[in-house]
C-alpha cells in the first residue's frame, strides 16, 4: 500500500480490477444487449436493433395479442408470491427455533434445513414427481407451490439465521424480567429484529421462484404454464421480440426491487 | 436525584436459605444462606465461576435451584416465574432493545399501565437518570454510561421490589465508573429499594454495597459488612481477595503461655502479642495488611531484614513491594509525608503482629 509502485502491486491491481471489470462485463453486457433489442422497431431479435420504438411492450401488454403471457406471468407471480409466504411461515421461524436448541441438536438440524440448497433442484424435481406420483398426487399448481418451497426454504432460512444466530438471548431474558410473556416478547423484540433478515429473504425466494424452470417442469400440469417456460417455448417457436421485452420488464422490477429495499433495509442494517 | 420519588415503595428482604443448584452434575451453588435487609445494597463478590452468576439467575427467577429456598419479603418466590416475580435487573451488557427508544425501552415494562400514567412514569424515570433530552435516541446512539442509566430505568419503571446488577460498572471507563458507583448509592438510598449487585472486582464492591457476600466454588464463604470481612476476615480465600494481604509460612514453636511463638520457614522468630489459637507444630499462615508493615532504616528488636524490590508512589501513599528474608514477597504501605529520608535498599521490617490474622496452612 505505501510503495505503489512495487510489481507485486500492479499485479494485485491488474487481477482485482482486471477480473472484476471482466465479471461485471460479462454478467452486465448480456443484460444491456436484451434491453437494448427489446425497444427495435424491426421484426425480429437481433442486434443491433433496427430502429427504436416501444412497439413489442405494447404487443406485450395488449390482452388480445399477448393472453398466454399474461396468463403464465400471473401463474409466476402467483407461486412466486405463495412461496415466499410458504417459506416467510416456515423457514424463518425455523431459524429462530434452532438458535433454541442445545448446540449438538443444531448441529444435527442444520444440514437438514440447508439439504435443498446443495441437491440440483432438476434432481429434486424429478425426485418430488416420482414421490408424489406414488403417493397419488399428479402434478399440479399446488404442488409447484409446495416444491418451491422446499427448494428456496434455505434462502429464507439463511437470511434469517444469519440474524437469529447473533441476537443476544439476555434480551428476552430481560423482557421476561419486566413481566412481557414469552409471545409478546416474540413480537415486540424478536419479531422486529429479525425483520431485515426476513425481508432479505423475501427478495430471494421472490427472485429464485420467479426464475425457476427445473422444479416447475416436472410438477406443474399442463394448464400451469410459467413465464420461463412459455419464453422457451417462443423463442423455440420465432424469435419473438416480445421475448425481449418481458426480459426488458424483468430488469426493470429487479432493478426498482433492489432501490427500494436499499432505500427500506439499509437504514435499519447501520443498527 | 434531585426529585424524590414519593409513590416508590420501599424495597422488600430477600433471604435466600440452604439453595444449591447444579447443572449437568456440576455443582454450581452450594447450600448457599443469606439475607439482604431491605432498603440496602448487597454486593456478591468472587471470582468467575464462583456461582454468583448463577445466584443471581436464581434470585430473579431465570433459573429454578435444584433445592432450597427464595423468598421476597415475606412470599416464598422459589415456584414464581422470572416474568411475575416483579424483580428488575440490569444485565452486564445491559440488554437494551436496540430497535427502540430510550423512551421506549423505559416504557417496556409498563405496557399493563394507562397511557398517561405510563407516559409519566416514563417522564419521571428518565429525570431520575437524568436522560430526558435522550428521550428519542435509540441505545446504540449513546455512550456507555448513559445506556447503563437507560438500563437502570428500565429496570427501575415497573417499581420492583428487588433490583438486581450483574456486573453493572465492568463494562465503563475506570473513572466514570467512580461516578456512577456514587450516583447510583444515592439513588438506590433515596428510592429505598434493595439492591444486589454482582461483581468480581472487591473495590466496586466495598464502594457500593453495604454487605458482601464472598463467594467461592459455590459456596458462601463470609458475608458481613465490608469492614468486617477486611479486619476479620473467616478464611484465607476471603482474606486474599478483599483487600491486599501478604502471606508468611511459619509454624507455631510455643503456644503455651497466653503469648504465641511463631518460626518463619527462613528461621527467624516473631513473638506474638497473644495466644495463637493452634497447638505448636502447626503450619500456619500469617496474613499482613499492607498498612501493618513498618519498614526502618535501621534495626529494632524483631524486626526481619528485607529488600525493597520497587517503591511506587500512589498519591500521599507509598507502595513497597518487599522480599522478606531474601524470599517472601510482602508489599507495604506508608504514608509519603512521614518517610522523611530516601530508605536504603535493605530495610527492616516488623509487623502490628495484634492486627494481623493468622490461619491454618493450606
Amino acid at each position: 500500500m505505501l510503495e505503489a509502485h512495487r510489481p507485486s502491486d500492479w499485479a494485485y491491481r491488474l487481477f482485482v480490477y482486471g477480473v472484476g471489470g471482466l465479471a461485471i462485463l460479462f454478467m452486465v453486457a448480456p443484460v444491456a444487449v436484451g434491453l437494448a433489442m427489446s425497444f427495435t422497431s424491426g421484426q425480429t431479435l437481433k442486434f443491433p436493433p433496427d430502429g427504436f420504438s416501444l412497439r413489442w411492450y405494447q404487443a406485450l401488454l395488449d390482452p388480445a395479442q399477448s393472453a398466454p403471457i399474461h396468463t403464465a406471468i400471473s401463474h409466476s407471480l402467483q407461486i412466486a408470491v405463495l412461496a415466499v409466504i410458504g417459506t416467510v411461515l416456515l423457514a424463518a421461524p425455523a431459524a429462530y427455533g434452532v438458535t433454541r436448541l442445545k448446540p449438538a441438536a443444531s448441529a444435527a438440524v442444520e444440514p437438514l434445513m440447508l439439504a435443498p440448497l446443495v441437491l440440483p433442484s432438476l434432481v429434486y424435481g424429478l425426485a418430488a414427481l416420482i414421490a408424489s406420483g406414488r403417493a397419488g398426487l399428479s402434478p399440479s399448481f399446488g404442488l409447484v407451490v409446495v416444491g418451491h418451497i422446499v427448494v428456496f426454504g434455505p434462502l429464507m432460512y439463511r437470511a434469517c439465521a444469519a440474524i437469529t444466530q447473533r441476537l443476544d438471548p439476555s434480551l428476552e431474558e430481560a423482557s421476561a424480567l419486566l413481566g412481557v410473556s414469552q409471545f409478546k416478547t416474540f413480537l415486540r423484540v424478536t419479531l422486529p429484529l429479525m425483520l431485515p433478515g426476513i425481508f432479505a429473504g423475501m427478495f430471494l425466494v421472490f427472485m429464485q421462484s420467479l426464475d425457476n424452470v427445473s422444479v416447475t417442469l416436472f410438477l406443474a400440469d399442463p394448464r400451469t404454464t410459467v413465464l420461463p417456460l412459455r419464453m422457451f417455448q417462443m423463442i423455440e417457436e420465432s424469435l419473438d421480440v416480445r421475448v425481449a421485452a418481458i426480459s426488458g420488464l424483468l430488469i426493470g422490477t429487479v432493478f426498482l426491487c433492489l432501490l427500494v429495499s436499499w432505500r427500506v433495509l439499509e437504514p435499519r442494517r447501520q443498527h | 436525584m434531585e426529585k424524590p420519588v414519593s409513590t416508590s415503595p420501599l424495597g422488600q428482604t430477600l433471604a435466600v436459605s440452604g439453595v444449591s443448584h447444579s447443572y449437568a452434575g456440576a455443582q454450581a451453588v452450594d447450600d448457599v444462606n443469606f439475607v439482604v435487609p431491605a432498603g440496602s445494597i448487597a454486593a456478591i463478590l468472587g471470582p468467575s465461576g464462583c456461582g454468583k452468576s448463577t445466584m443471581l439467575r436464581i434470585v430473579c427467577g431465570l433459573l429454578r435451584p435444584g433445592v432450597g429456598k427464595v423468598m421476597i419479603g415475606d412470599r416464598d418466590v422459589t415456584d414464581v416465574p422470572a416474568r411475575e416475580r416483579k424483580v428488575g435487573m440490569v444485565f452486564q451488557n445491559y440488554a437494551l432493545f436496540p430497535h427502540m427508544t430510550v423512551a421506549e425501552n423505559i416504557a417496556y415494562g409498563l405496557s399493563g399501565l394507562p397511557r398517561e400514567e405510563r407516559r409519566e412514569r416514563v417522564a419521571q424515570m428518565m429525570s431520575i437518570v437524568r436522560l430526558e433530552p435522550f428521550a428519542n435516541r435509540l441505545p446504540r446512539q449513546m455512550s456507555g454510561g448513559q445506556q447503563q442509566r437507560v438500563a437502570v430505568a428500565r429496570a427501575l419503571a415497573p417499581r420492583p421490589a428487588l433490583l438486581l446488577l450483574d456486573e453493572p460498572f465492568a463494562a465503563l471507563d475506570r473513572s466514570l465508573r467512580a461516578d456512577l458507583q456514587f450516583e447510583f448509592v444515592q439513588l438506590q438510598r433515596s428510592l429505598g429499594i434493595t439492591a444486589i449487585i454482582v461483581t468480581h472486582d472487591q473495590e466496586e464492591a466495598q464502594s457500593v454495597a453495604e454487605q458482601l457476600i464472598v463467594m467461592n466454588k459455590g459456596r458462601v464463604e463470609q458475608s458481613g459488612p465490608p469492614a468486617e470481612l477486611y479486619d476479620k476476615p473467616a478464611n484465607l480465600f476471603v482474606n486474599g481477595f478483599v483487600g491486599h494481604a501478604s502471606l508468611l509460612k511459619a509454624t507455631v514453636a510455643r503456644a503455651d503461655d497466653g503469648n504465641g511463638l511463631l518460626r518463619l520457614a527462613s528461621g527467624s522468630q516473631l513473638a506474638m502479642p497473644g495466644p495463637v489459637g493452634f497447638v505448636p507444630t502447626s503450619d500456619v499462615v500469617l496474613a499482613v495488611r499492607p498498612e501493618h508493615v513498618k519498614l526502618a532504616a535501621s534495626p529494632t528488636p524483631g524486626a526481619l531484614l528485607a529488600k525493597r524490590v520497587l517503591s511506587v508512589p500512589l498519591g500521599h501513599l507509598m507502595v513497597h513491594d518487599l522480599l522478606v528474608e531474601g524470599a517472601t514477597p510482602v508489599r507495604a504501605i506508608a504514608d509519603r509525608a512521614s518517610e522523611s529520608a530516601e530508605l536504603p535498599r535493605d530495610v527492616f521490617v516488623s509487623f502490628a503482629l495484634d492486627r494481623c490474622r493468622l490461619f491454618p496452612a493450606p
